[in-house]
């Protein structure tokens, strides 16, 4: 059910038109290209040779790397369109040719040096910058020095010392000097961690305050410039200017670097293209003069396929076998699940989880009425359900979103419709209860809980069976017995007890229902001990299987969910309008409406978000637990890349 | 007895049932805001490197903030059983009637907030499986909503 027939394809044609065939089995998009060399026999192998010339393949991956490069580079400069504009503008749709063409007539290892080369510019701008910056700062220290230290250093009978030392040592320093009789100092400048001085001495004295120093780590300047600082602290900042100035000329040079983005960006989709068609290469067994592809293809696009290979080919130019999907390829078979649209939304609920095998079943559908009910439940609220209808109906009408975006945001639309539909049913619009409604999320929570409670049966039940039924048509007859129909007789059984004893007070239906359970306990024990080749082992493992009525009392528990999230997000709406109607009128109707939207804003974001994944999780552990496996994996096509364009669908 | 009696005023049950509130709201809310807490530390550690994933990260960080919300509702619905004349018995029983989603709420606000944290992981590495990571985050609340259900049942019935 709802898992597409797939065929296994085989082509054969002649080596020069390997490309091309590659390049419309691309342009396809359905076909997985598998490798052959472990399908065939022997015979037909040693005819032919596995895989050649992959070196190439590599330099476009080193290609591709650069234009990414080049792109992520350039998209810091170029400023990119608001979110509506983004989201409202439409993609462009190219075919592979017009691609192609479009990429050939373009110089991209050109663009891409182009980009480099301001990448490079930039980046010595900014080194300059740090350099002077550097500068700048040290010259900013000595600027209150108005004389060179080379010019002072050649006095016959004085020496000239400029240099730094640690604040901590300053003190000692000035008591050092102050006792060498002929030595002066000034200080030059002073901050939190070092000052700067100058001082002069009587050359005999040299000895003296050269020891006192090398003890002080007294630093020599080393001045490095011929001007004053004043005046080169002038030029520093006129060069900074300059470089600042630079600087915003090339990014407003690449700012309007559109054309040359969006070249890039083909090229990428190019290479890319090219790249995977390489990968799918090394599949293909070749001769001398043919060569030989396997793939995987969905039935129903054979016959376009082989429309496409013929009018790109010609006819004849290429030999197509297809073979149905054989037992013993169950588990190689890739998955492609098929489903009326309203129900494939809800595939990546199943995709989620897991693919199905081939022999399995899409339990997408089957779980699609349980995840509408259960979602619509929990949210369950008139006016919660009509925004969500309203923004995601906008969001598909007037927005251009990507395919999965497209698919998450039809999944919420169809599921506004139940929580509209149980808003109605709970009397519950914004968290202000209605007149009518049949269950009140206030005070008839108990029967909300039964209802839940029933819900989770009926789909506890429905999960039994369908095991039953799978493990039927596997032709595993005491499996299908015994993890099937007889738990789910059980809890019949259980169900008409609760029934009888407590609802309708009928003795006879609660008789009814111990004896459909004692029965099923007994067939459980006799059936698992028959069926194996131990009969105490069997026996135990019957036992132990019946040890798992602990787990279904679990998930009957587990249910109990849908009323406590409907329950306390109504609780919580209805709270948040009491606290706002507290509010003296003229706050009510001008802070109090800021309050109220944050608030409701806060509720409707955890309501969803609890209803989406509370859902999810029923399904999985409660549901799917019963009677799917999974363990397929999907299709992965040749394909293109898709990122900036559009690809143009043939026929 | 007399001190007791001193102590609490005449209107010991109404008392009671104040406390029940407050531990309703205050350790289901202690729970939640520990929980958030660190999922967002990490979500703001992940917006740092990936700030185009600010959505998603938010809704891994919001998982946990459900159970002060439990919390919350029970408490208001303590408070709508309140009167001053109650009996003693009638205050310990809703205090009591906050206990259990307080406490659920207490500890396993704070564990799905590490669960969340561990699914900033996926988000960062594998994004695409995101949803898989919120899935698992919300396994741990499921004591909590029993809490809530209990609570909510005692105080019903």
């Amino acid at each position: 059910m709802a898992i597409a027939k797939m065929k296994k394809l085989t082509l054969m044609a002649e080596q020069q038109n390997k490309e091309t065939l590659l390049r419309s089995i691309q342009e396809m998009q359905s076909i997985e290209v598998i490798s052959l060399s472990d399908v065939l026999e022997q015979d037909i192998l040693d005819q032919f040779e596995v895989a050649d010339e992959y070196s190439e393949s590599s330099d476009f991956s080193s290609e591709l790397q650069d234009i990414e490069h080049a792109l992520s580079y350039l998209a810091q400069y170029i400023p990119e369109p608001g979110m509506i504009e983004k989201l409202k503008s439409k993609r462009e749709v190219l075919s592979l040719e017009e691609l192609e063409t479009h990429v050939s007539k373009t110089d991209v290892s050109g663009l891409i040096e182009q980009v480099q080369e301001k990448e490079k510019e930039l980046n010595q701008i900014d080194e300059k910058k740090k350099e002077l910056q550097d500068e700048e700062s040290f010259l900013r220290k000595w600027r209150s020095m108005n004389f060179l230290p080379s010019e002072v250093s050649g006095l016959k009978l004085l020496n000239v010392h400029v240099g730094t030392i640690d604040s901590e040592h300053a003190p000692r320093l000035i008591e050092g000097i102050d006792e060498l009789s002929t030595a002066y100092y000034e200080e030059i400048f002073s901050r939190s961690d070092e000052m700067g001085y100058l001082i002069i001495l009587a050359k005999e004295q040299e000895e003296a305050f050269n020891k006192m120093t090398a003890e002080l780590s007294f630093r020599e300047l080393k001045y490095p410039f011929g001007l004053l600082p004043e005046d080169a602290l002038y030029s520093n900042l006129n060069s900074q200017k300059a470089l600042r100035e630079r600087k915003d000329a090339l990014k407003k040079e690449m700012k309007d670097w559109n054309t040359i983005s969006r070249d890039l960006q083909l090229a990428e989709e190019y290479y890319y293209n090219l790249g995977q068609r390489e990968v799918a290469k090394e599949l293909v067994l070749n001769s001398e003069h043919l060569f030989l592809a396997s793939g995987w293809i969905e039935d129903e696009k054979l016959e376009s396929m082989k429309q496409v290979i013929n009018t790109d080919l010609g006819e004849d130019a290429v030999v197509i076998l297809t073979d149905d999907v054989k037992m013993e390829e169950f588990d190689q078979v890739p998955i492609v699940l098929k489903n009326h649209k309203l129900i494939r939304p809800f595939e990546l609920i199943t995709e989620m989880f897991s693919y199905p095998k081939y022999n399995e079943m899409d339990p997408t559908p089957l779980m699609f009425p349980f995840f509408l009910v259960f979602f619509g439940m929990i949210a369950a609220d008139l006016g919660y359900g009509l925004l969500l209808s309203i923004a995601t109906f906008v969001g598909l009408k007037f927005f251009n979103l990507d395919a999965g975006t497209k698919r998450f945001v039809t999944f919420l639309h169809i599921l506004s419709y139940p929580t509209m539909v149980f808003g109605l049913i709970f009397g519950s619009f914004f968290g202000i209860e209605l007149p009518f409604g049949i269950f009140s999320l206030q005070s008839d929570v108990i029967a909300v809980m039964v209802l839940s409670v029933v819900l989770g049966l009926i789909q506890l039940l429905f999960g039994l069976i369908l095991n039953g039924i799978i493990k039927g048509r596997q032709g595993q007859k005491a499996s299908s017995y015994v993890d099937g129909y007889a738990w789910a007789m059980m809890l019949t059984g259980a169900i008409l007890f609760v029934l009888g004893q407590m609802i309708i007070d009928n003795q006879l239906v609660a008789q009814i229902g111990i004896g459909l359970a004692l029965v099923n306990v007994v067939g459980i024990l006799l059936v698992s001990a028959i069926s194996s080749k131990n009969k105490a082992l069997g026996f135990g493992l019957g036992l132990y299987n019946l040890y798992g009525v602990s787990g279904y009392i679990g998930d009957i528990v587990s249910y109990t969910r849908l009323m406590a999230l409907a329950v306390a997000s109504a609780n919580i709406a209805m709270a948040f309008n009491l606290i706002i109607g507290f509010l003296p009128p003229i706050m009510r109707f001008t802070v109090g409406v800021v309050i109220i939207i944050a608030l409701q804003a806060l509720n409707i974001a955890l309501s969803f978000l609890s209803a989406y994944v509370h859902t999810s999780r029923l399904q999985y552990v409660e549901f799917f637990g019963k009677f799917f496996e999974g363990g397929g994996r999907p299709l992965t096509p040749l394909k293109t890349l898709e990122k900036h364009i559009d690809l143009k669908q043939k026929n | 007895m007399d001190f007791v009696q001193t102590l609490f005023g005449d209107n010991m049950g109404q008392i009671f049932a104040a406390v029940g509130i407050v531990l309703a709201v205050v350790l289901s809310g202690i729970g939640s805001s520990r929980g958030v807490g660190i999922a967002g530390e990490a979500a703001a550690a992940l917006t740092k490197e990936q700030p185009e994933k600010f959505g998603r990260a938010l809704v891994l960080q919001m998982l946990p903030a459900t159970q002060g919300l439990y919390g919350f509702v029970i408490g208001l619905l303590i408070l709508l059983e309140i009167s001053p004349d109650m009996a003693v018995s009638q205050g310990w029983y809703l205090l009591m009637v906050g206990l259990p989603v307080g406490i659920t709420g207490l500890s396993s606000g704070g564990n799905q907030g590490r669960v969340s944290v561990a699914g900033m992981q996926i988000l960062a590495q594998k994004p695409e499986h995101t949803t898989k990571g919120i899935i698992y985050s919300a396994m741990v609340e499921t004591y909590a909503i029993l809490g809530f259900v209990v609570s909510l049942i005692m105080i019903i019935l």
